[in-house]
C-alpha cells in the first residue's frame, strides 16, 4: 500500500505497481498511470473522466508526496557533511568529565504497534537488528558499562535481561525472536516502575539512564492510586535519566518524561533516523556526577557509593585514583582452576599482582583485591582526551599557492584530489564545511586530507595519519 | 515594546509581535480614524485579544476625546481572559511610564458568578440568585428595610455600598472578576452592583453580547454608555444568533399553565391588598394614566422585568385604559393566556405572520393590538405595586406578557411558528409556539447606529462578507489575516473517499448507508492508531451521533477505537460533558489518549480549547448543515433570500462551514501547537465550500490534500507527525515574529501596502463571492477546476439538496 | 592457481570466498634492519641438543623483499579480483609503496616477456618504492638529523593511512557510512558488510624493530611543535606527544575491529635480538582476531608467510589452521613517562593512566585526595610482576618454539620491569601549570 512505500523513493515505480494491483483496474490502471506521469492532467481526455480523473487525482497526490519525500531526502544528505562536521564542533569542546560507569535499562515496547510495516520488513525486525549492533557499539564505547532490556507488552513489563556487562548474553537473548513476540498494548508506568527497582540498588554515583523505544502511541496503565506522574517524579528524585525514542510522534507524557529527567526525546522520521537516534546515545553523557571512590569495579557497580551519595549530588566532586591492574590473557590452551569461581576453565586472565586467574574482566582480583582491567577498556575512551583538531576547509586560492607543497594526494588514502584549475568552474560554495576543492587540511601536521578521510578520521578513527609521525 | 503607528504611538506588552497583529492593529486604527465599523478575521492564538486592547488603549489614552471601550466576549472564561490580559497590558504601560491615571476596566458577569451573600450565593440557577438578590435590594424592599430595620431582610453587602460616593465605588485600576470579588469580600460591599453602578464611569468594560444586545437586559445596563464608545465583538462569528435569540421567544404548555397560576395568585394578592390599602392601587392607577416614563425609574434593580423589545420601539403614552385597572389586566391576561392553549391544541404545524396572529386573536378573544404591546411594562408596573417577591415563579407569566408585547410591536421579520411535535416522527404531541425574530440585523441595529465604531472580530468569521449583509450595516474595513508559521503547524486534509473508494458523505441520502458508515468509522480507526494523544471528532448533530456511535457499536469499530484510545462522548447536559472532558484530559495528559466525539454545534465546540495534546487531530464527520427541515430555518432562508437576496444554499453552506471552521479551529490555538484538521466529506473537496473557510486554513489545503482516500490520508498524516514532532525552536524572529526593526522596515511603505492589500481584498472577496453563488445554483459551470473532476452527479445531489431547501406554500 | 578449495561442509561458510585485498606495512627502518642483518648468536638451549647446533640465519632486507614478493604473487595469484596494497613504514615516516600514484610512470621500463605482467609491475614498483625511502633516508643522514634515526618506525601512521585506504574502498565497514547515505538502509541482520561481492580486507604488520614499545614512542615529538598545535595548553600538547604512540595504535585497533578488519602481525626479530615480543602489536592482532607469529629466526619464512598468512580471514580456522596465540598481555602505557604498566593508577574521572600517584589529574584536572596518595603509594609498592606460567601447548610447527616462548616472556617479564624504571629518561614527564 502507498503508505508503507513512501519512506524510500526507490521504491517509487514498485510502489505503483502494486498499487496498481490492490485496487484492481487492468484496464484504466495504465492510462491511469500514464495520465499520472504526465503530471496528472489527464482529467479532461479519456471516455470515462471519473474514473480517469479519479485516478490522475490520485497519482497526482501520490507523486506529490513522492516528491517531497525526496527532497527531504536530499537536503537530509547534502546536510550530511555539515552535520558530521558541526557535531564534530560539539565534539572539540565536549567537556572531558563524562560518566564512564553507565547502567541503561532499555525499555522495548513490543506492542501490537511493533508488527507496523512501515519499516521494512517491520519495525519489530528492524528495532531488534539495530539493537544487536547498538549493544555492541555500546559496550564498545562503554566498557565499564551494564545494560539490561525491560519489554513492555500486554500491559506487562518484564526483564528480558537483568543489568548486565555481557553483550553476548544480551545478544543471544535477541536473537531469538519466538519470546519476543509482539502483543497487546505497553505499560510505560510499569516498565519505568520495573526499571527503577531494577535500579534501586545503584549508587546515584554511576549514571543511571533507561533507554525507552517506544512503537505505540499511547500507554495503557494500570489505574489505581499510583499513577504514572508518580512513577515519574520517582524517577526524577532517583536521577534515572530517561531517553525516550518515539517511532510514531510526540506523545505528551513521554516528552514530559524525557524532559522532566532531563534525557532526550526523539521521533523517528524513518528507520535510518532512527539508527541515528539511537546511536546518540552511544557516547557517555557529559556529567559531573562523581564516580565511585572505591578500588573495586564490583563495589562501584553494586552500589558501594551509597556513602557518597550525599557528596555524589554536590556540583564536580573530585575525583580519585584507582589502582588498576592489566591482566594477562591466557590462550585457549589446558584447563586451569579459577579463582573467582573455583572451576577448571580454558583460558582466563592472570591479575598480574597475584597471579591468580579470574574467569572475565573487569573485575576485582579474588585475591588481592586489586581492579583487573583489560588496558584496551580503558583505551576506549582516550579519543575524547585526544580529539583530532577539526581540519580547515580549503578554499581554491589556498589550494593555489600551496599547491607545490602538498602532494596532490590525500595524505589518508592517497586518491588523488580533483585538478584545482578544472574545478574553477565548480561553483565555490565554502559554505557549510563543504571544501570546493575536496580538500581540508590538519592544522598541525599541515597535510591535505580528501572529505571521505576527513569523515572517517573524526567519526570513527580519531587519530591523525599526518600527526602520528 | 513601543512603536509608532501613523502619529500614533502603541505601547505593546510583549517585546515581539507577529507580522498579522501588525497589520491587525494597523487596519483597526484605520477604521477608527475613519469612525466606521469593520469585520477582522484572525487566526485563533496569535495573540487577537492582546492586540485589539493594545491598540485600543493607546488610542484612546492618546486621542483627546475620552472614548470608552466596550469589549463584549462570548464566555466567561474568555471575559476572563480578556480582563487578564487588559491587566497585564495596563502594568506594561505603567512600566513604560505612561501616564492613565483615572483608567479603571471592569468585567460584567451575572449575579450569581458575583455574589457574596451567605445564602444567596449558595443557589445553583441564575434565576434564583436574581430573584433572592432582587428580593433582598430592590428599591421598596431598601426603603422598608431602611425605614424600620430588621422587618425585611437587606443583603449587607448592597446596603454597603451607600457609603461609598457614587462613581468611585472602586479604585482605579483592573480588576479581574476574582479581584473584584476579592475587593468586595474585604470591603464588604457586593461586587454584581460596585460594577453595576460603576458601568458609566469605565474606561474599559468588559461583558457577554447580551448586556448590548439582548433588549431585556441592554436597556438598562448599557443605556448610559456615550456615543463615542468603541464596541469590540470578540468571538463574533455566531452574532446573528444572538441577536435572533434577543428577540425570539418560545411558548410551551407548561409555561402556559404555570403562567396562568401566577396569575391566579396575583388576582388573589390583588384582592388581598385591596382589603389592606387600596390606595396603593389607586397611586399606581395615577401613575398609569400620566404615562410609562415615571412608572420607568428606579430601574436599575428589576433587571429581569423590563420590556422586552428595543427602547426605540417603547412608545411613551399612557396606558390603555381596559387595562390600568389591576383586575382589567388580570382578566385581560388570563384571556389572553387561554387563547394561546387553545392555539396550542392544534395538531398540525402553523406558521402565520404577527398580522394574522393578532387578527385572529381580535376576533377570538376582542383583545386589540394596543393594549397587548403595554402587556409586559403593565406587569412589571404591577409587580412593582404589589411588592412581589421572588419573582421567578412568575417567570413564565413575564414571558407570555413579553410575547404578547413583542408580537404586537413586530410586524416585520417575525413570524410564528407553532410545532405540534418535537421530531417529526413524535407521536406524543409537545406543542411549542415559537415567536421567531428572523432578521437578525433589528437587533444590532441600534448599536451600529448609537456607537461610531463597532468591531466585529473572531477567528473564523468568513467569507468576510456575509455579516455586513445579514447584519446590514457598512464596514469600512474587511480584512483575513493570514497566519505566517515558519513551518505547516496544521496539515488539513479532505477524506473524500475510503480505502474501498466509496466516497463519503453524511448527505441526507447516504449518511445511513452501512458502505459510508463503515468508512466513517474506519476514518476513526485509523486516525487513533496514528495520531497521539488527544482526538476530537465531531458530527453534524446529536441524532446523526447517536445513529452512527450505535451503528458502529454493532459493527464493532467501537472495540477497535478502543484498543487505541478511550472514548468519550458529549451529551447535551452540560454537567456529564463537563465530566466526560475531565476524564478525556486526564487520558490525554497520562499518555493513554482518547477520542472526545462530540456535535458540531454544541458547548464543546464553541467553548472548549483542544490545545496542544488535549488534541492533536479533529475530525469533522459531515458538513455540519443545520436540520433543513426545521420550520424556522425555513423561515429565515426565505427571509434571507426575499430581504437580503442571499440564496438559501450559500446561507446553509455559509452557517456550515463557519462552524466547521469553529470545530477544526479548536486544534489550533497558537504557534507553537500543531494538529491535524480532517475534513471527512466529499463536499468538502468542492470549491465553493472551501471558499467559504477562513483564509488562514483554506490556504494550506493544496490541491493534493484536497481529495483524498482514507489510506493516503493516514500515510500523509503519519509522515506530518513525525515531521513535526522534530525538534524546533518556536523563536522565529524576523520570520513570523517581529522585533522592533522588522516593523519599521515595514513602516516605510507601509501605506501604500496597506491600501494594496484594501484593493485586493475587495477585488478577491468580490470575486469569491461571485463564483460562492455560482457554485450555489447547483450545476457548476462557473468553476472548472475541482468540481469538474468531482463528476456530474455531485450536480443533482445539489439540486435535490435544493429540493429539500424549497419552502412548501401552504405556510 | 585454483582457488581454495571447497570445505567438507558446505554450510559452515561461504562456497566462494570474496576477493580479498591484503595491505602489508613493511617496517623498514635502517637500523632494525642492520641489527637482523648480523644476529647474535642463539642461547643454546640445554634440553633440545637438536636446535643447538643450528644457527640463527641472518635476514636482509633485500633476502626479506625477494621473499615477501612471491608471498604476494602467491595472494594475487590466488584468486581472480585479489589486490595488494603496500606500505613501507620507516623512522618515523610512512609512505604508500604500491599501487603507484596513477599519474606516476607506470610499469618497468620493459615487459620481461617470461613474467606474469601483473606480478612484474608489482615487483618493480616496489622495489623503485623501497629504493626511494632508502634514498631519503640516505638524505636524511646527509643532513645530520641522526636522531630523526632513532624514532621508531611509524606504524600508527601507516596503519592510519592502510584503513583510511580501506574506508574509501568500501566505506560501508565505517560508522561514518551509515551516514553517508542514509538511503540505503543496513540489513539489521547482518551488520558485518562482508557481502560475496565485497572484497574483505585485512592488514599484515611485518615488524623488524625489537623492543616492545614498537610504535608507543613517538615521545621524540619536541614539545614547542606540539605546543603549536591546538590552542597550545600543555595538556593538549601532551595529547599530541601521546597520540602517536600508544592512543593512536589503541584508535586504529578500534577502528579496524569496527571494520572488522583482522591486523595480522609477524614479528621478525628473532627471541636471540629481541626479548620482550611487541605486545601492543600483539594486543592490536589480539582484539582484531588476526594471527600474531614471532620468527624464531630459524628461516623458512616464506613458508611461514604461505602457511599462516596466506589464507584470508573468511577461511581461517578450518579448512586452515591458526597457530595457537601466546599470551597476550594487556598492559598499558602511562601518559606521564610513556611507562609500559603492569599496574596503573587511573583518574576515575578520565580514566588516564599513570603510573605513580598524582594529586591532581594531568587531563582533566580531576584533584585527587591528598591523604588516599600515601596508601595508593603503599599499594603500588608491593607490586612485582610474576612469570607467566606455563599454559602454552605445544604449537604444531615447529616442534620446539615451545620453549623459546615462554623462556621469552620470563625474559620479557623482567626486562620490562627494567625497561620500565629507566624508561623515565626517555619521555621527560610533562610538568603541570
Amino acid at each position: 500500500m502507498p503508505l508503507d512505500l513512501n519512506y524510500a523513493p526507490g521504491a517509487a515505480d514498485e510502489a505503483d505497481d502494486d498499487f496498481i494491483d490492490d485496487d484492481d483496474l487492468p484496464g484504466p490502471s495504465s492510462r491511469g498511470k500514464k495520465g499520472g506521469a504526465s503530471g496528472g492532467k489527464g482529467g479532461g481526455k479519456g471516455k470515462d473522466p471519473g474514473r480517469h480523473a479519479w485516478e490522475a487525482e490520485y497519482k497526482k497526490s501520490w507523486d506529490i508526496v513522492q516528491e517531497d519525500e525526496k527532497g527531504s531526502l536530499e537536503s537530509a544528505v547534502e546536510s550530511l557533511l555539515a552535520r558530521g562536521r558541526r557535531k564534530r564542533a560539539l565534539m572539540a569542546d565536549t567537556p572531558l568529565r563524562r560518566s564512564i560507569i553507565r547502567h541503561m535499562f532499555i525499555i522495548l515496547d513490543l506492542s501490537d504497534s511493533m508488527m507496523d510495516k512501515d519499516y521494512r520488513p517491520t519495525r519489530f525486525e528492524v528495532i531488534l537488528g539495530y539493537l544487536r549492533t547498538y549493544v555492541v557499539e555500546w559496550f564498545d564505547q562503554n566498557p565499564l558499562g551494564q545494560i539490561g532490556i525491560i519489554i513492555m507488552r500486554d500491559r506487562l513489563s518484564e526483564v528480558l535481561v537483568p543489568m548486565g556487562g555481557n553483550p553476548q548474553e544480551i545478544l543471544s537473548v535477541l536473537s531469538d525472536k519466538r519470546k519476543l513476540e509482539p502483543s497487546g498494548e505497553p505499560s510505560l508506568q510499569n516498565g519505568l516502575m520495573m526499571a527503577k527497582g531494577g535500579m534501586s540498588h545503584l549508587p546515584t554515583t554511576s549514571s543511571l539512564e533507561t533507554l525507552i523505544i517506544f512503537s505505540s502511541i499511547s500507554t495503557a496503565d494500570p489505574d489505581g492510586p499510583v499513577t504514572i506522574h508518580n512513577v515519574l517524579q520517582e524517577m526524577v528524585d532517583s536521577k534515572i535519566r530517561t531517553n525516550i525514542l518515539s517511532l510514531s510522534g510526540e506523545i505528551k507524557i513521554c516528552k514530559q518524561i524525557s524532559e522532566r529527567t532531563n534525557g532526550k526525546f526523539g521521533v523517528a522520521l524513518d528507520q535510518d533516523h532512527l539508527k541515528d537516534l539511537m546511536w546518540d546515545t552511544i557516547p557517555p553523557p557529559a556529567t559531573t556526577i562523581a564516580p565511585p571512590i572505591t578500588v573495586g569495579v564490583r563495589n562501584a557497580l553494586a552500589g558501594a557509593g551509597a556513602g557518597q551519595r550525599g557528596g555524589a549530588v554536590g556540583k564536580a566532586p573530585a575525583g580519585d585514583l584507582m589502582v588498576m591492574g592489566f591482566p594477562i590473557q591466557l590462550p585457549l590452551g589446558g584447563e586451569t582452576l579459577c579463582a573467582c569461581h573455583g572451576l577448571l576453565k580454558k583460558g582466563g586472565y592472570l591479575c598480574p599482582r597475584c597471579g591468580s586467574k579470574l574467569c572475565d574482566v573487569p573485575t576485582d582480583c579474588e585475591v588481592c583485591g586489586l581492579m583487573v582491567v583489560s588496558s584496551p577498556h580503558l583505551a576506549r575512551s582516550f579519543w575524547f582526551l585526544f580529539p583530532v583538531a577539526n581540519y580547515r576547509v580549503l578554499a581554491i586560492e589556498d589550494v593555489m599557492d600551496s599547491i607545490n607543497g602538498n602532494g596532490d594526494t590525500c595524505f589518508g588514502c592517497d586518491v588523488e584530489f580533483p585538478d584545482v584549475s578544472t574545478i574553477e568552474e565548480g561553483v565555490a560554495q565554502v559554505e557549510d564545511g563543504v571544501s570546493p576543492t575536496g580538500r581540508y587540511r590538519c592544522a598541525k601536521c599541515r597535510n591535505d586530507f580528501c572529505a571521505d578521510c576527513d569523515l572517517y578520521i573524526h567519526d570513527t578513527l580519531h587519530t591523525c595519519p599526518g600527526c602520528s609521525q | 515594546m513601543k512603536f509608532m503607528l501613523g502619529d500614533l504611538p502603541v505601547l505593546f506588552p510583549y517585546d515581539r509581535l507577529y507580522p498579522e497583529q501588525y497589520s491587525y492593529m494597523a487596519d483597526l486604527k484605520t477604521t477608527l480614524d475613519a469612525g466606521g465599523h469593520c469585520v477582522l478575521e484572525m487566526p485563533s492564538g496569535t495573540g487577537k485579544t492582546v492586540s485589539l486592547l493594545s491598540l485600543i488603549v493607546s488610542y484612546m489614552q492618546f486621542y483627546p476625546t475620552k472614548r470608552k471601550l466596550i469589549y463584549c466576549s462570548r464566555t466567561v472564561p474568555e471575559i476572563e481572559k480578556a480582563l487578564a490580559e487588559l491587566k497585564r497590558l495596563m502594568e506594561y504601560r505603567a512600566e513604560m511610564g505612561a501616564n492613565d491615571g483615572e483608567f479603571r476596566g471592569l468585567g460584567l458577569t451575572s449575579r450569581r458568578n458575583l455574589c457574596l451573600h451567605p445564602e444567596v450565593s449558595k443557589e445553583k440557577k441564575g434565576k434564583i440568585v436574581d430573584s433572592r438578590c432582587r428580593d433582598l435590594t430592590s428599591a421598596f424592599a431598601c426603603e422598608k428595610g431602611r425605614a424600620n430595620p430588621g422587618s425585611v431582610p437587606l443583603c449587607s453587602y448592597h446596603e454597603e455600598l451607600n457609603n461609598y460616593e457614587a462613581g468611585n465605588l472602586i479604585p482605579p485600576g483592573i480588576y479581574t472578576i476574582d479581584d473584584v470579588k476579592k475587593y468586595g469580600k474585604e470591603k464588604g460591599v457586593c461586587p454584581y452592583f460596585t460594577i453595576r453602578r460603576m458601568l458609566p464611569f469605565l474606561d474599559v468594560v468588559i461583558y457577554s453580547f447580551h448586556y448590548l444586545l439582548d433588549p431585556k437586559v441592554a436597556e438598562q445596563v448599557s443605556a448610559e454608555m456615550s456615543k463615542e464608545s468603541i464596541v469590540v465583538f470578540d468571538e463574533a462569528h455566531n452574532i446573528d444568533n444572538v441577536c435572533i435569540e434577543s428577540l425570539s421567544i418560545d411558548l410551551t404548555r407548561p409555561m402556559l399553565d404555570s403562567a396562568a397560576r401566577s396569575v391566579n395568585k396575583i388576582s388573589d394578592k390583588i384582592a388581598e391588598i385591596k382589603e389592606t390599602d387600596s390606595q396603593k392601587l389607586e397611586d399606581e392607577y395615577k401613575k398609569l394614566v400620566e404615562g410609562l416614563q415615571e412608572a420607568n425609574e428606579a430601574r436599575e434593580d428589576e433587571d429581569m422585568m423590563v420590556s422586552p423589545v428595543l427602547s426605540k420601539d417603547m412608545l411613551d403614552e399612557a396606558v390603555p385604559g381596559n387595562i390600568r385597572k389591576a383586575e382589567h389586566f388580570i382578566a385581560f391576561l388570563k384571556r389572553f393566556i387561554e387563547y394561546l392553549k387553545t392555539r396550542m391544541r392544534v395538531l398540525h404545524v402553523v406558521a402565520e405572520t404577527p398580522q394574522s396572529f393578532l387578527a385572529h386573536l381580535k376576533e377570538i378573544t376582542y383583545i386589540e393590538k394596543r393594549p397587548l404591546k403595554f402587556a409586559a411594562e403593565r406587569l412589571t408596573s404591577l409587580v412593582r405595586t404589589l411588592e412581589l417577591t421572588n419573582i421567578d415563579e412568575h417567570y413564565s407569566l413575564q414571558k407570555v406578557a413579553s410575547f404578547g408585547t413583542l408580537v404586537a410591536t413586530y410586524e416585520k421579520g417575525f413570524l410564528l411558528i407553532l410545532e405540534p411535535y418535537e421530531t417529526e416522527h413524535a407521536t406524543v404531541p409537545n406543542p411549542i409556539f415559537h415567536f421567531t425574530c428572523l432578521d437578525p440585523s433589528l437587533a444590532i441595529a441600534p448599536v451600529f447606529e448609537r456607537f461610531s465604531s463597532v468591531v466585529i472580530t473572531s477567528g473564523t468569521i468568513s467569507p468576510l462578507d456575509m455579516y455586513p449583509k445579514i447584519l446590514q450595516f457598512r464596514p469600512v474595513t474587511e480584512q483575513s489575516y493570514p497566519m505566517t508559521l515558519t513551518r505547516n503547524a496544521f496539515l488539513p486534509m479532505v477524506i473524500t473517499r475510503g480505502s474501498d473508494q466509496v466516497p463519503i458523505s453524511s448527505r441526507f441520502e447516504v449518511r445511513n448507508d452501512p458502505a459510508v458508515v463503515r468508512n466513517f468509522g474506519s476514518i476513526l480507526i485509523d486516525m487513533a492508531k496514528t495520531v497521539p494523544d488527544g482526538v476530537v471528532a465531531f458530527f453534524p448533530s446529536y441524532l446523526y451521533m447517536e445513529s452512527i456511535v450505535s451503528a458502529w457499536y454493532d459493527m464493532g469499530i467501537l472495540s477497535e477505537v478502543w484498543k487505541h484510545k478511550l472514548l468519550f462522548v458529549e451529551t447535551p447536559d452540560a454537567m456529564e460533558t463537563s465530566i466526560a472532558l475531565r476524564n478525556y484530559r486526564e487520558a490525554c495528559n497520562n499518555g493513554r489518549g482518547a477520542v472526545m466525539l462530540s456535535v458540531a454545534r454544541g458547548k464543546v465546540s464553541e467553548g472548549i480549547d483542544f490545545d496542544h495534546n488535549y488534541g492533536r487531530a479533529v475530525i469533522m464527520f459531515g458538513i455540519p448543515y443545520q436540520y433543513t427541515e426545521s420550520r424556522i430555518l425555513k423561515a429565515r432562508l426565505e427571509f434571507l433570500r426575499d430581504n437580503h437576496r442571499i440564496r438559501e444554499n450559500d446561507y446553509l453552506t455559509f452557517d456550515a462551514m463557519r462552524h466547521a471552521a469553529q470545530c477544526v479551529g479548536r486544534v489550533l490555538r497558537g504557534k507553537t501547537d500543531w494538529g491535524l484538521m480532517v475534513f471527512a466529506d466529499k463536499r468538502f473537496a468542492r470549491t465553493d465550500k472551501r471558499a467559504k473557510l477562513p483564509k488562514w486554513i483554506n490556504a494550506y489545503i493544496t490541491e493534493a490534500h484536497s481529495n483524498l482516500s482514507t489510506d493516503v490520508a493516514i500515510s500523509l498524516a503519519k509522515k506530518f507527525i513525525r515531521q513535526i514532532s522534530q525538534p524546533f525552536d518556536h523563536t522565529q524572529t524576523g520570520i513570523s515574529l517581529w522585533t522592533l526593526e522588522d516593523i519599521e522596515r515595514r513602516q516605510l511603505q507601509d501605506k501604500e501596502d496597506a491600501e494594496k492589500a484594501e484593493e485586493e481584498l475587495k477585488a478577491s472577496t468580490g470575486k469569491n463571492y461571485r463564483n460562492g453563488t455560482i457554485n450555489g445554483n447547483g450545476e457548476g459551470e462557473g468553476d472548472v477546476d475541482v468540481d469538474y473532476v468531482m463528476d456530474d452527479y455531485e450536480g443533482e445531489m445539489d439540486d435535490d439538496e435544493l429540493a429539500r431547501l424549497d419552502i412548501p406554500d401552504d405556510l | 592457481m585454483a582457488p581454495p578449495p571447497p570445505a567438507p561442509d558446505l554450510s559452515s561458510y561461504p562456497k566462494t570466498t570474496p576477493p580479498s585485498v591484503l595491505l602489508v606495512i613493511i617496517d623498514i627502518h635502517p637500523l632494525s634492519w642492520s641489527l637482523l642483518a648480523s644476529p647474535p648468536p642463539l642461547p643454546s638451549v640445554p634440553d633440545q641438543p637438536a636446535i643447538d647446533k643450528a644457527h640463527a640465519s641472518p635476514m636482509t632486507l633485500p633476502d626479506f623483499v625477494t621473499i615477501l614478493m612471491v608471498f604476494l604473487n602467491a595472494h594475487l595469484a590466488s584468486r581472480w579480483g585479489n589486490e595488494v596494497v603496500v606500505y613501507g613504514a620507516s623512522a618515523g615516516r610512512a609512505k604508500l609503496l604500491y599501487p603507484p600514484p596513477s599519474n606516476a610512470v607506470a610499469g618497468p621500463s620493459k615487459p620481461r616477456p617470461n613474467t606474469y605482467l601483473p606480478f612484474q609491475l608489482l615487483d618493480s614498483r616496489i622495489e623503485q618504492g623501497l629504493k626511494e625511502m632508502a634514498a631519503e633516508e640516505q638524505d636524511r643522514l646527509a643532513n645530520g638529523d641522526v636522531n630523526s634515526l632513532n624514532q621508531p618506525p611509524a606504524m600508527v601512521s601507516a596503519l592510519t593511512k592502510a584503513l583510511c585506504f580501506i574506508n574509501r574502498i568500501n566505506p560501508h565497514t565505517s560508522a561514518s557510512a551509515a551516514l553517508v547515505d542514509p538511503t540505503a538502509a543496513p540489513d539489521p541482520s547482518a551488520p558485518s558488510s562482508t557481502g560475496p561481492d565485497r572484497p574483505e580486507t585485512r592488514i599484515l604488520v611485518i615488524n623488524a624493530t625489537p623492543g616492545e614499545n614498537v610504535s608507543t614512542s613517538s615521545s621524540s615529538l619536541d614539545p614547542s611543535q606540539t605546543n603549536g598545535e591546538v590552542d597550545g595548553n600543555v595538556q593538549k600538547a601532551s595529547g599530541g606527544q601521546m597520540r602517536g604512540g600508544y592512543v593512536g595504535l589503541m584508535n586504529c585497533v578500534f577502528a579496524a575491529q569496527k571494520a572488522k578488519v583482522p591486523i595480522d602481525v609477524l614479528s621478525l626479530p628473532p627471541p636471540s635480538i629481541d626479548a620482550s615480543p611487541p605486545i601492543f602489536l600483539q594486543q592490536a592482532a589480539h582484539l582484531t582476531e588476526g594471527i600474531y607469529w614471532q620468527w624464531n629466526g630459524r628461516g623458512g619464512l616464506l613458508q611461514y608467510l604461505h602457511a599462516l598468512y596466506l589464507p584470508p580471514p573468511s577461511l581461517r580456522h578450518h579448512p586452515f589452521a591458526v597457530p595457537p596465540q601466546d599470551a597476550v598481555g594487556f598492559r598499558a602505557v602511562c601518559f606521564c613517562h610513556h611507562k609500559t604498566l603492569d599496574v596503573g593508577f587511573v583518574c576515575s574521572v578520565c580514566l588516564s593512566i599513570f603510573c605513580e600517584p598524582r594529586p591532581v589529574c594531568l587531563m582533566c584536572k580531576t584533584r585527587f585526595p591528598i591523604k588516599s596518595i600515601p596508601t595508593l603509594k603503599s599499594l603500588a609498592s608491593y607490586i612485582e610482576p610474576i612469570p607467566v606460567p606455563d599454559t602454552v601447548p605445544p604449537p604444531p610447527i615447529p616442534k620446539n618454539s615451545k620453549s623459546q616462548n615462554n623462556e621469552n616472556n620470563k625474559k620479557d617479564r623482567n626486562k620490562s620491569v627494567v625497561n620500565g624504571n629507566s624508561g623515565g629518561g626517555r619521555g621527560e614527564p610533562i610538568e603541570i601549570d
